[in-house]
């Protein structure tokens, strides 16, 4: 009889170990947080991170010594109507890569990780309560809803000239038409916002996703 | 049969799987503690503090950009004329600004200039096509005071100088810019006979040549613009010792300044109320005067301007000088 008891005792102490083992696995595997990315989409924290790599990317353009962030925006051919090297003025660069280290940057931070990048640049249109317009410097696609941007403010001033390689340096921002059809004077899309030596602000944004 | 050591195992069994379950609850815990950390650390306020760095270091650029396009935008201005064109414009460029980040950031962006609070400085410019010759002999462009007396020569914030080639001479013009220690940068210019300019520089420190150049610049529809301070043409195809070389304050005379045709503009700061009695000071800069005709007109040397920034989790005043020419007094 005393055996028995013992015998019972033995399979209840089995039984509660194994149920102690399995609460432990189920709380165990019930907090493990799941995460967005995992299903495809960016978590908050890899869209922190590509906001963050995207503006210090514009940061360092803007301040280098050549091919800033003012040179790309005035990089513009007369004679394709669009950015220089460009495939048209729809899509900007599409898949080219843009040029100088604004281009290599955004290839190696995004293109190689597999991410997708669009750059435009928005502008002040000539009647201030029209709201703001944007030329596309790189169009890949329409962004993800999980899509992040960054942007850098860029003022051009009436007495700066174009960049592109095959345009006059003897003709300033000014004088250009906005007109792409009517362009006697030549085109740039970027209109005169204001009177005075401040040509426009422009916005160079860049979203990832 | 349940002896009394196999009992005993039993009971360890127990105790080792109470053990590892409380092992489990543990690292789950911490694991999903650091999970949680990672994803919850990146917050509003950083993205909106990169930007405020970026609208603090944008307005200081801006500011100074279309301060020094103002400045060299009339000739014919007063200080006062010249503060109200400036107030007016950062006032466009602040509009502009606050559009632009409205619309992306959803920050209000502004910049004020404060005339009363900015420093002005002295513009001596012949906008007219001419010989660089004064009444002095030499031309003194930023009168001369060493040696002979005392006060302070001046910060040299801009000298270029927009050269007729074609109606310049094959002799040598000199330019002397000389600071109180003596040292100095002295350029030698004259047209090729293949019609380019030819540009001279030699920076004499302590007595001793420490570096020369020569070089041609090719002219664009007949002109070469140099810029003295950099060291550099606008075409940027010729470069040469800028008068950054030497240490300021500085004194800048010209001789045989007949052999030199073109425009000139000089902005100094306007720190020496006496001049010295053998130079000429020239007129003032109004209508009468005629273009090819040096004169002087006012300038502002740093300009005093408040940046705000408003957005939901940062607010920022900032009143800063703006050194227009990069020049501390």
């Amino acid at each position: 009889m005393r055996e028995d008891t013992r015998g019972q005792a033995f399979t209840l102490e089995g039984l509660v170990s194994a149920l102690v083992l399995l609460g432990a696995l189920l709380f165990a595997v019930q907090s493990v947080v799941v995460t967005p990315g995992s299903g495809g989409d960016l978590d908050a924290s890899t869209r922190s991170d590509l906001r963050q790599q995207a503006s210090d990317i514009l940061l360092t353009t803007a301040r280098a010594e050549n091919n800033d962030l003012s040179t790309l925006v005035r990089n513009w051919s007369q004679s394709r109507q669009t950015f220089s090297g460009a495939i048209n003025r729809n899509i900007g660069y599409g898949p080219r890569t843009p040029p100088g280290a604004f281009g290599v940057m955004l290839n190696q931070t995004f293109n190689q990780r597999g991410y997708l990048y669009n750059v435009h640049v928005a502008y002040r249109p000539k009647n201030l309560s029209d709201g703001t317009r944007r030329v596309p410097m790189v169009d890949r696609g329409t962004p993800s809803e999980q899509a992040v941007t960054a942007s850098y403010t860029v003022t051009l001033y009436d007495n700066q000239t174009l960049t592109a390689r095959n345009v006059s340096q003897n003709v300033e921002l000014w004088q250009y038409d906005t007109n792409a059809t009517n362009n006697v004077d030549g085109f740039y899309p970027v209109p005169n916002a204001v009177d005075g030596p401040v040509y426009n602000v422009v916005e160079v944004r860049v979203v990832v996703w | 049969m349940v002896t009394e050591r196999t009992r005993n195992r039993a009971q360890m069994i127990l105790l080792g799987a109470i053990a590892l379950a409380v092992l489990i609850v543990g690292v789950s815990i911490v694991v999903n503690s650091l999970t949680t950390t990672r994803t919850a650390a990146p917050s509003q306020a950083s993205p909106q503090i990169d930007e405020a760095r970026e609208f603090g270091f944008e307005s200081r650029k801006g500011t100074r950009s279309l301060v020094v396009r103002v400045n060299h935008r009339y000739r014919n201005v007063t200080a006062t004329e010249l503060g109200a064109q400036i107030d007016e414009n950062v006032t466009r460029y602040s509009q502009l600004l606050a559009e632009s980040y409205a619309s992306s950031h959803s920050e209000y962006v502004s910049i004020a200039y404060h005339n009363d609070s900015s420093a002005f400085g002295e513009r001596l410019v012949q906008t007219g096509n001419d010989n660089l010759t004064h009444t002095d002999n030499p031309t003194a462009l930023v009168p001369s005071g060493i040696g002979t007396w005392s006060p302070t020569p001046r910060q040299l914030g801009w000298f270029v100088l927009n050269v007729d080639v074609e109606n310049t001479s094959s002799d040598r013009a000199q330019i002397v810019v000389e600071n109180r220690s003596g040292d100095s940068v002295e350029y030698q210019i004259d047209r090729t006979s293949g019609g380019n300019l030819s540009v001279s520089s030699e920076v004499t420190v302590g007595g001793t040549v420490t570096g020369s150049t020569s070089v041609d610049c090719d002219p664009t529809r007949g002109r070469v613009l140099l810029n003295l301070v950099d060291g550099i043409s606008y075409t940027a195809d010729c470069q040469f010792n800028g008068t950054q070389a030497i240490e300021g304050p500085y004194t800048v005379e010209v001789e045989n300044g007949d052999n030199l045709v073109g425009k000139y503009e000089l902005v100094y700061n306007d720190s020496v109320s006496t001049n010295p009695s053998n130079y000429v000071d020239p007129d003032e800069c109004e209508v009468s005067v005629d273009s090819d005709e040096p004169c002087v007109a006012p300038a502002i040397w740093v300009a005093n301007v408040t940046a705000s920034l408003d957005s939901s989790e940062l607010n920022f005043t900032n009143d800063y000088n703006v050194s227009i020419y990069g020049v501390a007094s």
